[in-house]
C-alpha cells in the first residue's frame, strides 16, 4: 500500500486532497475512515480484479447468443480437461464476426503474432485432484452446477468454492463413487 | 500524527482483512493454450506414435505416449515382429535419454583447447571446412536404410558395435561359409540348450528372444544352460551345467558324439558323418547321453553366445554348436539364415582401430569409441566431430561437436533383419536447440531431397504412411537354406592356467555402458546380485575364502592390460578359478549420473580384440569393508516358500484350504481387481520396473538413500540363492517379483491413524497422498514390506520432469506410497468403457508392468469377470499366495515356477 505522497508545503496533493474532503472528514491529516475507503479499494482491486488479458465476456457468447458452453470447450465431454479453445478456433468465428471491435481486434493482434493468449486461470483443483469432466458431462450434469451462471458473467469467476466437500455432496446425493481412487491418485 | 487508540484498532482490523481478502489459496496461474491445435489433439488424451527403439542394436518397435505434445513412457510396438508389445528396461528408459538433464543444449567448438558454445553456422562452417580436406571416416553404430546411405555418400562408412559377436560370425562363415548372426527361433523348439548365451539379458535380441522362450516353454519346452557363470538366463534355465571356463565347446562336442550314436544326422551327407564321428570321438561329458537323447526328441536349438563366445575358445565353441545343430537337424529350421542381421555390418574392434589410424577428418555419430578404450587412435584424428546427444568420452575429445536429437525426436529407419523395415519419427518436438543427425548428414553430404523426412519419404515410397502408423513395413524373405561345408575343426586353444579367468558381461542396465545415464538404469538392481549404482566383481565362495575376501570388500583385479579397484561380489553362482565383471561403468565424461560411478570393466581387456572373456587377471584384497550397495533383501527363504518352484515331473503339492476368518468375507460387486504373476514365465529381467518408474513417478533417490534402504521402486524382483537358510545344492536361483499384495485382510489399513490407507470397492488397498502424515505405522505392518516412503523432495531436474505422467500425483515429501495396481489406468479403463457405453471388457485395463512384460508374466484383470484370463488363471493348480499363513488374503496371485527334470 502506499501512502499518500504529501505536497511539499505539508498539505496533502490537489486530487488527495479533494478525494479526502469528500470521502473522509476532511479534517484531520489522517482519518480512519478515509484510510479504511483506500484500503478496501486497493485490496478490492487485487482480490476481484480478473485482469484478463482479453475483456471476454460468457454473458455475450453463451448468455446473449446461446452458444453451447461444449462448442468451445469441447474437451469436456471426451476428456478430463474441458479445456480452452485454441486462438484459431476464436478466430474461426472472428474473422467475419464483428472483426473491427477493439478487444477483436486485440484477439487478431495475438493471432497475428502468431502468440498465446495468457489467459488467467480462474478455476484451479489441486494437483492430487484428478477430476474427469467426460463422465459428468456424460451424465447430463450440466456445466452450471459446479461453475456457476456463467453465462451470466461478463468476466468469469468462481461463484462457490469447488472443496472436496462440493465433489462428495454431489455423488452421494446421486449414488455416485466415493472411493478415494476416484479422484485422488 | 493524530489517531486515537480506537482508530489504529479500526484501520488495523481493516488492513487485515483486506490483506486476507487479497490472498487466494492458489496464486494465479496462466492457462496457455495453442495458437493452432494439433490436428486431432484433445486435450488430456494421449498420443501414440510408432517408431523404432534404438537403445541397443535389436531394433525393437515402441510407441512413444504423448501427453500434449511431451513423451512421458514408450512401451512396445505390438505390431511389431521383433518384440510383439514388449520391452525391456532399456527401453522404457529412452525417455531419460530424451530429457536427460545432462544433454547437449547447443553446438560446442573447439577454441584454445576448450569446447565452447557456438552457434550451428559457425559449427557447421568448421565441419565443411575440414570435410574439404580430403575423404572423411564416419564412424556409426549398427546402422542400416537412410543414415547409412548418407554415411557412405560422406565417407568411409565404419560400423561399429562393441557388442557383434565377431567370433559367431566367424565361425558361421567357416561352417556355412557365411559370415552371419542366424535368426533364432525359440518359440518352434523344445529343447533350448544354451552354451553360456544371455539370451533374456543382452544378446542380439534379447526382448524378442525372452518372449521366444517363454512361448516354448509354454509348450512344454525345457530350457538347459551350460556356462561357468549362473547369469540371470541361467537361473532361468530348467537346468544349468556348470562348466569349466571355456570348456562350453567340449561339451558340445560330446554331445555331438552321443547325438551322432544315437542316429542323429539329419543334415549330413555320410562323409561328413564320418568326419564328424571322428572329430567328436575325444570329447566325454557327464549326462552327455541323457542330454543327446533330448536334443533329437523334438525340435531342439543350441546357441552359443555370452562368455563362451568371446573368450579363446570361441570360434571352436561356435563351430562345435553349428555341427551339433547340423546333427540334431535345427539349422534351418530353429536356426534359420534367411534373414540377416545389422549387426553383420559391422567391423571388428581390429577394423575400427585401422580405420582410426588413418589420421583423417573423422565424424563419430551415435557411436563412443572413446569409451571403448579408442581414445589415444581418435586423439591422433586431424579433425573430430562428434554427433552426439550427450556428452561423452567421445565429445570430449572432439573438435566440433554437434547436438543431434535423441531417437524419440528423429527421423530414421532401421532394418534389424532383413525384412523387417523399422521406421523412426519424432514423438515430440525437439527438446533442445539440437538436430536430426539424418538432416545434419544430408546438408554434409549434399544430399537431396534436403530433410530427413523427405529423404525417407522418397525411400519409402509408397510404404511410408502406412510405415508411420504401423511403424514399419515387414516381409516375408525367401527361404535360405545353408549346407555344412567345414573342411576343419578349427583348433581348440591350448588350456591356459591363469589364477583367474575373468568374464565379462554386458550389463543388464546399460548394456555396453549407453545406458548408464538414464538414473532408472542406475537405480536398476541388479537381478542377480541386487547391486545399484555401482560396478563389482563375483569371486566363487571358495576363491574368496582363499583371498579373505568378503561381499562389499574393495579388490584389486590386474589384468596385463591394465588394473583398478572395485567391489568384491561372494557368489555362489561362479566357478572357482572363475571371476565375472559386468560391463557398462566407469565413464569418465557421461553426465552426472554416470561419471565416476564404478569402474570401466573394458579397461582390463585388450581393446583392440574380440577377447571379452578368459582373460586371465589377478585378484588383490585392498581393504575390508567398503561400499557396494545392495537393495535390502535376504539371500534365502528360510523355508517361508517366497519363490516357489517344483520338478517335473514330480509330486503335486497339494494345498491347504485358506485359513478361515471370524471376520465376514469382503463382497465386492462391481469389479475385483487381481493379478497373476507366473513365476513359470518371469525372467527377472527387470523390465517391470522400469515401466512402474516411468508410469507412476517413482523417484529416483540415489546410492545413499538406497543404502539406508530407502529404495522407492514399486515392484521388486527378489532372488533367493535357496529355499532355506543356505546355498541350494546344486546352486540355482528363484526369483519372485513382489508389489503390493493388494491384501483382502491389508495389516497396513486398519493402523493408519489418518484414513490414509483405506480399502476401496474393487479391493485395492488405496493410499490416499493428501491424507498421509506420514506416521509410516503402514509400513512397519506390512509382511511384505511394499512400501515406499518419501524421506526427501523428490528430485526431478529440469527437463527430467518433463517426463513425469500427468495422471499420476507426483508425491511429496513424508508421504507414503505403493504399487496401486496403475489406478489411474484402471479409472482411465472405465472411462473409456463408459464412454463408448459398454462393460469393461478383459484385456482392456493393462498396468504398465503387465504391459512391458515380454514374456506376458503378468496377467492383470477382474476376478468377477469368471471368464477373464486373470479369473482362469487363479484356478491353475500351480497358484500360491505369498505368506498364505497369515491370512492376509492377497490379490496378488503367484503361479508356481516348473523345473522340468
Amino acid at each position: 500500500m502506499k501512502n499518500p505522497k504529501p505536497g511539499t508545503d505539508g498539505t496533502f496533493s490537489p486530487l488527495f486532497a479533494r478525494l479526502h474532503q469528500r470521502h473522509g472528514c476532511g479534517k484531520r491529516p489522517v482519518c480512519p475512515r478515509f484510510w479504511a475507503v483506500v484500503v478496501l479499494l486497493v485490496s478490492a482491486a487485487t482480490a476481484f480484479a480478473q485482469q484478463q488479458p482479453i475483456a471476454f465476456s460468457h454473458a455475450i457468447h453463451a448468455g446473449q447468443y446461446k452458444i453451447d458452453c461444449q462448442f468451445c470447450h469441447s474437451g469436456a465431454r471426451r476428456s478430463a480437461v474441458s479445456g480452452i479453445p485454441s486462438l484459431q478456433f476464436c478466430m474461426g468465428c472472428h474473422k467475419t464476426v464483428s472483426p473491427f471491435k477493439p478487444e477483436i481486434a486485440r484477439v487478431r493482434a495475438y493471432w497475428d503474432r502468431k502468440e498465446p493468449i495468457p489467459w488467467t486461470r480462474v478455476v484451479q483443483e489441486p494437483d492430487f485432484v484428478f477430476f474427469n469432466h467426460s463422465p459428468h458431462i456424460l451424465k447430463g450434469i450440466r456445466c452450471q452446477e459446479c461453475h456457476g451462471p456463467v453465462e451470466t458473467m461478463t468476466e468469469v469467476r468462481l461463484d462457490h468454492s469447488l472443496n472436496m466437500n462440493t465433489c462428495t455432496g454431489c455423488h452421494r446425493q446421486r449414488g455416485a463413487s466415493i472411493d478415494c481412487y476416484t479422484c485422488h491418485r | 500524527m493524530n489517531t486515537k487508540r480506537r482508530d489504529f484498532l479500526k484501520i488495523l482490523g481493516i488492513g487485515a482483512a483486506a490483506g486476507l481478502a487479497g490472498c487466494s489459496t492458489t496464486p494465479p496461474d496462466t492457462l496457455t493454450e495453442y495458437v493452432e491445435a494439433p490436428e486431432g489433439m484433445v486435450r488430456g488424451h494421449a498420443l501414440w506414435f510408432r517408431t523404432t527403439c534404438r537403445e541397443c542394436p535389436a531394433g525393437c518397435g515402441i510407441q512413444a505416449r504423448v501427453r500434449e505434445g511431451r513423451v512421458h513412457k514408450v512401451e512396445g510396438n505390438p505390431e511389431h515382429p521383433v518384440n510383439g508389445g514388449g520391452l525391456c528396461a532399456r527401453g522404457q528408459a529412452a525417455v531419460q535419454g530424451l530429457y536427460n538433464p545432462d544433454r547437449l543444449r547447443s553446438p560446442l567448438v573447439r577454441d584454445g583447447g576448450q569446447l565452447k558454445p557456438a552457434t550451428w553456422d559457425e559449427a557447421l562452417t568448421r565441419v565443411k571446412a575440414a570435410l574439404g580436406n580430403g575423404r572423411a571416416t564416419i564412424v556409426t553404430g549398427a546402422e542400416t536404410g537412410a543414415i547409412a546411405e548418407l554415411a557412405s555418400k560422406l565417407g568411409d562408412h565404419v560400423q561399429f558395435e562393441p557388442l557383434a559377436y565377431e567370433a559367431l560370425r566367424e565361425a558361421n562363415r567357416l561352417s556355412f561359409g557365411t559370415p552371419a548372426i542366424p535368426v533364432l527361433r525359440f518359440a518352434e523348439a523344445r529343447t533350448i540348450l544354451l552354451f553360456g548365451t544371455d539370451a533374456i539379458e543382452t544378446f542380439v535380441s534379447p526382448a524378442g528372444y525372452a518372449r521366444g522362450i517363454a512361448e516354448a516353454r509354454r509348450a512344454g519346452g525345457r530350457m538347459i544352460y551350460a556356462g561357468s557363470r549362473m547369469s540371470l538366463t541361467a537361473a532361468r534355465a530348467d537346468q544349468w551345467i556348470a562348466t569349466r571356463p571355456g570348456a562350453e565347446g567340449a561339451l558340445a562336442m560330446a554331445l555331438l558324439r552321443h547325438v551322432l550314436a544315437l542316429g542323429g544326422s539329419k543334415q549330413l551327407t555320410p562323409d561328413q558323418r564320418t568326419k564328424l564321428a571322428g572329430w567328436s570321438r575325444p570329447y566325454t561329458a557327464p549326462q552327455a547321453e541323457k542330454l543327446a537323447r533330448e536334443l533329437l526328441a523334438g525340435p531342439s536349438i543350441a546357441v552359443t553366445g555370452g562368455a563362451a563366445s568371446c573368450d579363446e575358445n570361441a570360434v571352436f565353441t561356435a563351430v562345435a554348436v553349428n555341427l551339433l545343430n547340423c546333427a540334431t537337424g535345427a539349422i534351418n529350421t530353429t536356426v534359420r539364415f534367411d534373414r540377416s542381421s545389422a549387426l553383420e555390418k559391422t567391423v571388428p574392434r581390429a577394423g575400427l582401430a585401422a580405420a582410426l589410424e588413418k589420421n583423417r577428418t573423422l565424424i563419430v555419430a551415435g557411436a563412443n569409441p572413446a569409451y571403448h578404450g579408442f581414445a589415444a587412435s581418435l586423439r591422433k584424428a586431424q579433425f573430430l566431430v562428434a554427433l552426439a546427444s550427450w556428452p561423452d568420452e567421445t565429445t570430449e575429445l572432439a573438435h566440433v561437436v554437434l547436438p543431434v536429437h535423441t531417437p524419440l525426436e528423429s527421423w530414421g529407419d532401421y532394418e534389424p533383419w532383413t525384412g523387417v523395415r523399422s521406421l523412426m519419427q519424432p514423438a515430440m518436438r525437439p527438446v533442445f536447440d539440437t538436430r536430426d543427425m539424418g538432416d545434419i548428414l544430408i546438408e554434409l553430404a549434399n544430399a537431396q531431397p534436403r530433410t530427413m523426412r523427405e529423404y525417407l519419404a522418397a525411400r519409402w515410397k509408397d510404404d511410408f504412411t502406412a510405415a508411420l502408423e504401423r511403424g514399419g513395413a515387414w516381409s516375408d524373405v525367401p527361404d535360405r537354406k545353408v549346407t555344412l561345408s567345414l573342411a576343419a575343426l578349427p583348433n581348440p586353444a591350448p588350456p591356459e592356467t591363469p589364477t583367474f579367468r575373468l568374464e565379462t558381461y554386458p550389463s543388464l542396465a546399460h548394456f555396453d555402458g549407453r545406458g548408464a545415464n538414464r538414473p532408472w538404469l542406475q537405480e536398476l538392481p541388479d537381478p542377480v546380485v541386487q547391486a545399484v549404482w555401482d560396478s563389482w566383481i563375483e569371486i566363487s565362495p571358495s576363491d574368496a575364502a582363499r583371498l579373505g575376501v568378503a561381499t562389499g570388500d574393495r579388490v584389486r583385479v590386474q589384468s596385463k592390460h591394465s588394473a583398478l579397484e572395485t567391489s568384491a561380489y561372494v557368489y555362489p553362482g561362479v566357478e572357482p578359478g572363475a571371476v565375472a565383471m559386468p560391463l557398462g561403468q566407469g565413464h569418465t565424461a557421461f553426465g552426472r549420473y554416470a561419471t565416476g560411478v564404478g569402474v570401466n570393466t573394458a579397461a582390463l581387456l585388450d581393446h583392440t580384440g574380440e577377447r571379452w572373456a578368459g582373460e586371465a587377471v589377478e585378484i588383490r584384497l585392498v581393504r575390508k569393508g567398503g561400499n557396494l550397495v545392495l537393495v535390502p533383501g535376504h539371500n534365502y527363504q528360510e523355508q517361508r516358500e517366497i519363490a516357489r518352484a517344483r520338478v517335473v515331473p514330480g509330486p503335486v503339492e497339494k494345498r491347504q484350504e485358506r485359513s478361515i476368518s471370524i471376520y465376514p468375507e469382503r463382497k465386492y460387486t462391481g469389479h475385483r481387481w487381481a493379478m497373476v504373476v507366473d513365476l513359470d514365465a518371469c525372467n527377472g529381467c527387470s523390465a517391470c520396473i522400469a515401466a512402474c518408474y516411468a508410469e507412476n513417478n517413482v523417484p529416483v533417490v540415489g546410492r545413499e538413500e538406497v543404502r539406508r534402504g530407502r529404495h522407492m521402486s514399486w515392484i521388486r524382483v527378489e532372488r533367493f540363492f535357496g529355499p532355506g537358510s543356505e546355498v541350494a545344492q546344486p546352486f540355482r536361483i528363484d526369483h519372485v517379483l513382489t508389489m503390493c499384495q493388494q491384501c483382502d485382510n491389508a495389516p497396513c489399513e486398519p493402523v493408519c491413524p489418518a484414513y490414509a490407507a483405506v480399502h476401496n470397492a474393487e479391493g485395492l488397498n488405496a493410499q490416499v497422498y493428501n491424507r498421509c502424515v506420514g506416521t509410516r505405522y503402514c509400513s512397519n505392518n506390512c509382511p511384505y514390506k511394499q512400501r515406499r516412503f518419501n524421506w526427501y523432495q523428490a528430485e526431478f531436474p529440469e527437463p527430467l520432469d518433463w517426463q513425469l505422467n500427468p495422471d499420476v500425483t507426483a508425491r511429496s515429501k513424508g508421504v507414503m506410497e505403493k504399487c496401486t495396481f496403475c489406478i489411474q489406468r484402471i479409472v482411465a479403463g472405465k472411462d473409456r468403457a463408459r464412454r463408448e457405453g459398454r462393460a469393461v471388457a478383459d484385456g482392456d485395463i493393462v498396468p504398465a508392468c503387465a504391459q512391458s512384460c515380454p514374456t506376458r508374466a503378468i496377467i492383470f484383470g477382474d476376478l468377477n469377470d469368471k471368464n477373464s484370463r486373470v479369473a482362469r488363471a487363479v484356478r491353475d493348480p500351480r497358484r500360491y499366495s505369498i505368506l498364505e499363513e497369515l491370512n492376509t488374503r492377497p490379490a496378488v496371485t503367484y503361479l508356481e515356477r516348473e523345473r522340468r527334470i
